[in-house]
């Protein structure tokens, strides 16, 4: 949709260059990558955009010891990764439901960190796999934890003059699982809820370590830690989840908006805890 | 780019045509396609990346142009339903689309085969669940959107040289 | 699949505009651009209910490149009408242009033409309004309240001023027969009440129009509209200008549903804008717009029924309460038409209805496929399904031994249309369709993967039909129903035919053309439909009520038989023997077993052409005298996760007995397009208004789902039965087909999943969420009922 308001558009090749765009502009500028969710609607406060899909933000890089996912990388990118997909797959299988695919082709997983939606489907994986999000500013570079960035309903912790550059997602050793696990009203909708679970199993095939987060039922993605706490010594056995994933509730704190009531999203999370953690562990064990 | 009036100087090929036009810096790839070259052959059903109407082909990949600023199409190449189909006449998808009755009302017709070109330019040999994909983007309120599938698995087989 | 005995009919042909459509050229209204074009924007009430105070536009004249703006004191002083089907005298009239008491958000408060869309919408920024803002009524229920604010002071029936009480626009009463013997005679009587959702036509192709002055002083009018001359009429009416003043364009259009025969006001404040300023006036609406001007009715309907122990039904009475929104646009009629509709889904002597048409402050509703019968349906289809439990009966059975049979009475579109029954291929659907979902081995078998029994599949079915067309045996004074076609025969043996049916995207045209090449004789792509005008195509109603083929296709019939007749008597004088000697196959003229010693059609032409034998050109004019339904019957299989409430359609069966198939293709197309629309309307579509401040909640396709290609069976698990049938009234023995498609299969969903889960929701949409909260309260029963037994088993123990 046409951004009535808009007086200027940057688009510039450097992330310095950038940055100082950011620095010296005095009006309401907002950083793009995609721009799918900007321009989905009229945003008449905005003045000018900041479009940093040419500063070379868009990898998907093998580091020492995690991968580094460039904030300007596309959903289509990810799922086009095999090392994603071995060793990261919560955000593989994220990234397969988020809208559709002409919109993950250019939509980015920077974006919908810093659009910063509650059910943005990116999101509860970060939390899960302890990914770690690197700001840029003109004079450092900032390492900040998912659980510090998100602060609210569509607000992050980015000032002006800050930029998102990467996501940084540890290696795990051992035999480790991940899921992702997203209800919604059709194959498009945001979603009603949605989970991330990570678990790592012992030699006796009982969860030794699990990271639980769950999106769209809390102004922002919330750990489930209790949870966490209660599968670790288990074998994900299906009749003990059934009482254990009841821990999410006392976490979760959803509305009731057009999309859902907030009853629904309850009992939606404590099935969806249930499948995911099922999955990621029958992915750990090899199944 | 160059400021020129609150206008941004844009270039990019379309339909292997180069173009060069001055833009707001607001303005989306969907209005500069209908109005500015009047290619009124992509069409704006919700103008919010809901419906997929206007999805064209920018540097190989399937967009909704109607959520692209037109601005961000700067250097790129770009296709249209008005360049799918050559002096040979139909693409196969087009002529499948046709055939098959893929086509009802039309509107969402465009968007429909752009997403499924985009497809079968990367994959010749598509399943059945990677058309559903490709095209899980674009509503149609008129087909139920069986032939359009059938269409489009039909043209990849065109494509493959298989007898039909 | 009937037997052919056609050349044309019954194949699978290109649809005349196909290529211009999957090339992008076809240009559709939106996509018409004219010199000097002026782009129209609407000031829209941000209120539900409201008196504009005052109202400054001084500041928006002053926007560069403004040319006009208008309020309600600019606009004509005429009470006006929406819809194009019904006579002037039955119609409703209710608003203005532009109002002073604005009645739900989004209603028109001004209007602003200006060069571009931008300095129009920065216009509408600078108009200053006071409101007095008034109580508002969301729902019908709300509106019925003795309390509640009074809608609409003054609304014309015809130019009979309306007595308005309360916010009932209108009622109806109507029985047939005698119910309360019919009950008391009931050896099981069912009560139940049904309601339906509000679900957005959600066609692609927004509203839009061009009106373009011209220099003899009138008006050309580009519209997104399903009918040129009802337009027409209703546009002068508003305007108060004589209808020969306009020039109304037919247009292929973007879907609509039934969305367009009605106008949308802007199409009436476009064709203002532009005899004020001169100058072509462009109106497009934005999507959110349109989910604040169109829709189906939500409805309550009460069913009562009363059966024999075995079966038969013996009386009905369906009472119905209907929300048309803020304008009249089809409420009443939807009213007597859901209400109607109940009563012509079986056989059944003893008939009632009942029902109010309700005023709300929320957008004004319009037809959406099916007026008023998926209502019907919902309602009907649900109690038979409960009535066959209760009796212990074979629900498809139960259906069978009460459908309506050849020769019986039928009421067509309400009480007042009543014809007679004269083909159907009921029977076939039951039993083709039976098979086909596998109804015997899958009634009892619910658990298709024994590692996930949350997971449970049902099957279920729902039938029903809808009308093809309004006519009835006796001319009515309610509905109009009377269809017109011009052909000609060019000198290079091309046929023209200039008619004013409009083509909804289903094919209408091409099906007119391939009616005109069977009857002539001539090569399908021998025959040019003219888009044309309201100047050029002589009257026809809209198309509504699925009459494009089955209505308007009986003058091109005619004419084309008369045309035919024409071309058989030059081509007989040519070959010097009787007209009844010769024949016309694929163009070409010949005597009979003689097809080597042809002549071509087009020297037939010329000859009759350039010799002063006349012109080869009919006009012919017809009424049609019934209203045959179009009978369906759709079964589906869902799969029920019991955990979330979600629900997947897995397989389906949509049957149709729509007549002699006209192009095989379209006819398929209209069954899967109907069946995914009716999938929605089961599952997810419904637009919400808050209760207190009539607020639209999901007014986008983000907010209002359309199911998408994800949501659908696998293609291969769709089966399409078409019956093999022939109707008489019909031409060439055909019938309609678009609506009926629709109809049944939210109750079939329903049936299904209540096969699946033992759970029923009676309330559309059966959301993800109303089922989870059903099924849940189902399995607290049952464990209770298991906790019971228990204590019980454990005390007998003791």
């Amino acid at each position: 949709m046409k951004q009535s308001n808009l007086r200027e558009y940057f688009r510039p090749k450097t992330l310095d260059e950038a940055l100082s765009i950011l620095n010296s502009y005095e009006g309401e500028i907002k950083i793009i990558a995609g721009g799918t969710d900007m321009l989905a609607d009229d945003h008449k406060e905005i003045e000018a955009l900041l479009d940093i899909d040419q500063l070379g933000l868009n990898y998907i890089e093998k580091a020492d010891g995690y991968i580094r996912i460039g904030s300007a990388t596309t959903y289509t990118e990810i799922l086009n990764s095999d090392e994603i997909y071995e060793n990261f797959r919560a955000i593989w299988d994220s990234a397969s439901v988020v809208a559709d695919k002409s919109i993950r082709n250019i939509a980015t997983i920077g974006g919908n960190l810093g659009s910063a939606v509650p059910s943005g489907d990116a999101i509860p994986p970060l939390y899960a796999l302890d990914a770690t999000l690197v700001i840029k500013t003109t004079t450092e570079e900032k390492k900040v934890k998912p659980e510090d960035f998100f602060t609210g309903p569509r607000k992050n912790i980015l000032k002006k003059g800050e930029i998102l550059k990467e996501i940084q997602i540890p290696y795990s050793d051992g035999a480790f699982g991940s899921d992702f696990e997203k209800i919604a009203r059709n194959s498009v909708d945001l979603a009603t809820a949605n989970i991330a679970v990570f678990v790592k199993i012992d030699e006796d095939k009982k969860i030794s370590d699990a990271r639980i987060a769950l999106g769209a039922v809390a102004p922002t993605v919330v750990r489930a830690d209790k949870l966490e706490k209660a599968v670790i010594g288990t074998k994900a056995e299906e009749e003990k989840l059934e009482e254990i994933v009841k821990a999410v509730e006392d976490v979760i704190s959803p509305i009731s908006d057009v999309r859902s009531s907030a009853d629904y999203r309850y009992k939606v999370s404590r099935v969806i805890a249930k499948r995911a953690i099922m999955k990621a562990y029958d992915r750990a064990i090899g199944k | 780019m160059i400021l020129m009036s609150q206008k941004y100087k844009v270039n990019f090929t379309v339909n292997g045509d180069q173009y060069e036009r001055y833009v707001e810096a607001g303005e989306t790839l969907a209005s500069v396609l209908r109005v500015e070259l009047g290619l009124t052959g992509t069409k704006v059903g919700c103008d919010r990346g809901d419906c997929g109407a206007c999805t064209v082909i920018m540097n190989g990949k399937a967009v909704k142009s109607c959520i692209i600023p037109a601005l961000k199409a700067d250097g790129a190449e770009i296709q249209t339903i008005e360049g799918v189909a050559d002096e040979n006449g139909l693409h196969p998808i087009q002529q499948e689309f046709v055939e098959l009755a893929a086509v009802q009302c039309g509107y969402c017709t465009p968007g429909l085969i752009m997403a499924s070109k985009a497809l079968l330019d990367e994959n010749k040999n598509p399943t059945e669940e990677e058309v559903r994909e490709a095209i899980g983007g674009n509503i149609c309120r008129c087909t139920g959107y069986e032939k359009p599938v059938q269409a489009i698995l039909k043209a990849a087989k065109k494509l493959n040289g298989e007898c039909l | 699949m009937p037997v052919n005995k056609y050349d044309v009919l019954g194949k699978r042909l290109d649809k005349i505009e196909a290529r211009q459509k999957a090339t992008g050229k076809l240009k559709f209204t939106g996509d018409l651009k004219f010199p000097g074009m002026l782009h129209c924007k609407i000031l829209r009430s941000p209120h539900a209910h409201a008196i504009v105070k005052s109202i400054d536009t001084s500041e928006a004249f002053k926007v560069d490149g403004v040319v006009d703006v208008i309020t309600y004191e600019d606009v004509p002083k005429i009470l006006s009408m929406h819809q194009f089907l019904h006579v002037p005298e039955v119609m409703y009239y209710d608003s203005y242009l532009l109002e002073k008491h604005v009645r739900h958000v989004g209603d028109r408060v001004a209007a602003v033409a200006a060069t571009t869309e931008e300095a129009a919408k920065e216009a509408l920024k600078k108009i200053k309004v006071e409101y007095e803002i008034l109580p508002a009524a969301i729902t019908a229920e709300d509106a019925l309240k003795p309390d509640a604010a009074q809608i609409h002071e003054e609304a014309k029936r015809g130019d009979k001023p309306v007595e308005l009480k309360g916010n009932v626009l209108d009622t109806c009463d109507v029985t047939i027969g005698d119910v309360d013997k019919g009950f008391a005679d009931a050896d099981y009587v069912i009560e139940r009440t049904y309601r339906t959702s509000k679900p957005n036509n959600g066609q692609l192709e927004r509203t839009a129009v061009v009106c373009v002055p011209r220099d003899d002083g009138r008006l050309d009018v580009y519209a997104t509209s399903q009918g040129i001359h009802a337009m027409r009429m209703n546009i002068s009416h508003s305007l108060g200008i004589p209808a020969s003043k306009l020039n109304c364009h037919r247009m292929y259009l973007g879907g609509t549903f039934g969305a367009h025969i009605h106008t949308g006001f802007i199409e009436n404040i476009c064709a203002f804008l532009a005899l004020r300023t001169g100058r072509p006036v462009r109106g497009e609406k934005t999507r959110e717009e349109m989910f604040l001007s169109c829709g189906r009715h939500p409805m309550i309907v009460k069913v009562k029924a009363g059966f024999t122990k075995d079966g038969k039904l013996l009386a009905l009475h369906s009472d119905v309460t209907d929300d048309t929104g803020s304008y009249a646009f089809s409420g009443s009629s939807k009213m007597a038409l859901t209400a109607g509709f109940t009563l012509s889904m079986y056989k059944c002597p003893n008939l009632r209805i009942t029902g109010r048409s309700v005023y709300t402050n929320t957008p004004p509703l319009t037809a959406m496929r099916g007026a008023g019968n998926p209502q019907a349906h919902w309602a009907v289809e649900n109690m038979m399904e409960e009535a066959a439990e209760d009796l212990g009966i074979d629900p498809i059975e139960l259906r069978r031994m009460n459908l309506l049979q050849v020769g019986d009475r039928f009421f067509g579109q309400g009480p007042q249309v009543i014809s007679t029954i004269r083909s159907s291929g009921n029977d076939q659907l039951l039993e083709k369709g039976k098979k086909l979902i596998g109804w015997d081995e899958k009634r009892n078998n619910h658990i298709p993967y024994p590692d996930k029994p949350w997971i449970r599949r049902g099957v279920g079915m729902a039938r029903g039909f809808h009308t093809s067309g309004c006519g009835s045996e006796k001319p009515n004074a309610f509905i109009i129903d009377h269809s017109c076609a011009t052909l000609k025969m060019n000198e290079d043996g091309t046929a023209q035919l200039m008619n004013a049916a409009a083509d909804l995207g289903a094919g209408t045209l091409s099906a007119h053309a391939s009616l005109v090449a069977e009857v002539i004789g001539l090569k399908y792509e021998d025959v040019i439909v003219n888009l044309g005008d309201s100047d050029s195509a002589p009257f026809d109603g809209p198309t509504h009520a699925s009459r494009g083929l089955y209505g308007a296709g009986q003058p091109v019939v005619k004419a084309a038989e008369e045309v035919k007749q024409i071309l058989l008597e030059w081509a007989a004088r040519m070959f010097q023997c009787g007209p009844e000697d010769v024949e016309i196959k694929e163009s070409k003229v010949f005597k009979h077993n003689e097809p080597e010693n042809y002549i071509p059609v087009a020297d037939v032409v010329r000859k009759g052409h350039f010799s002063g034998w006349g012109a080869a050109a009919s006009t012919a004019s017809v009424r049609p005298k019934a209203c045959p339904p179009h009978f369906i019957a759709i079964f589906v299989e869902v799969e029920v996760n019991t955990l979330t409430g979600q629900v997947k359609v897995v397989n389906a069966v949509s049957g149709v007995d729509t007549g002699t198939v006209v192009n095989l293709n379209n006819v398929e197309g209209q069954m899967v397009g109907g069946l995914h629309m009716g999938m929605g309307y089961a599952l997810i579509e419904d637009t919400i208004f808050d209760r207190k401040t009539g607020e639209p909640k999901n007014a986008s396709f983000a907010g209002f789902h359309i199911l998408t290609v994800k949501d659908m069976p696998d293609p291969d698990n769709i089966d399409l039965v078409i019956a093999d049938t022939f109707e008489p009234t019909g031409p060439l023995g055909a019938k309609g087909i678009g609506e009926g498609v629709t109809n049944p299969v939210a109750p079939a969903v329903a049936n299904a999943i209540y096969n699946a889960v033992g759970v029923r929701i009676n309330d559309l949409p059966m959301t993800q969420e109303k089922l989870l909260a059903k099924i849940k309260e189902v399995e607290a029963k049952m464990d209770d009922l298991a906790m019971t037994q228990k204590n019980v088993k454990e005390t007998v123990r003791e």
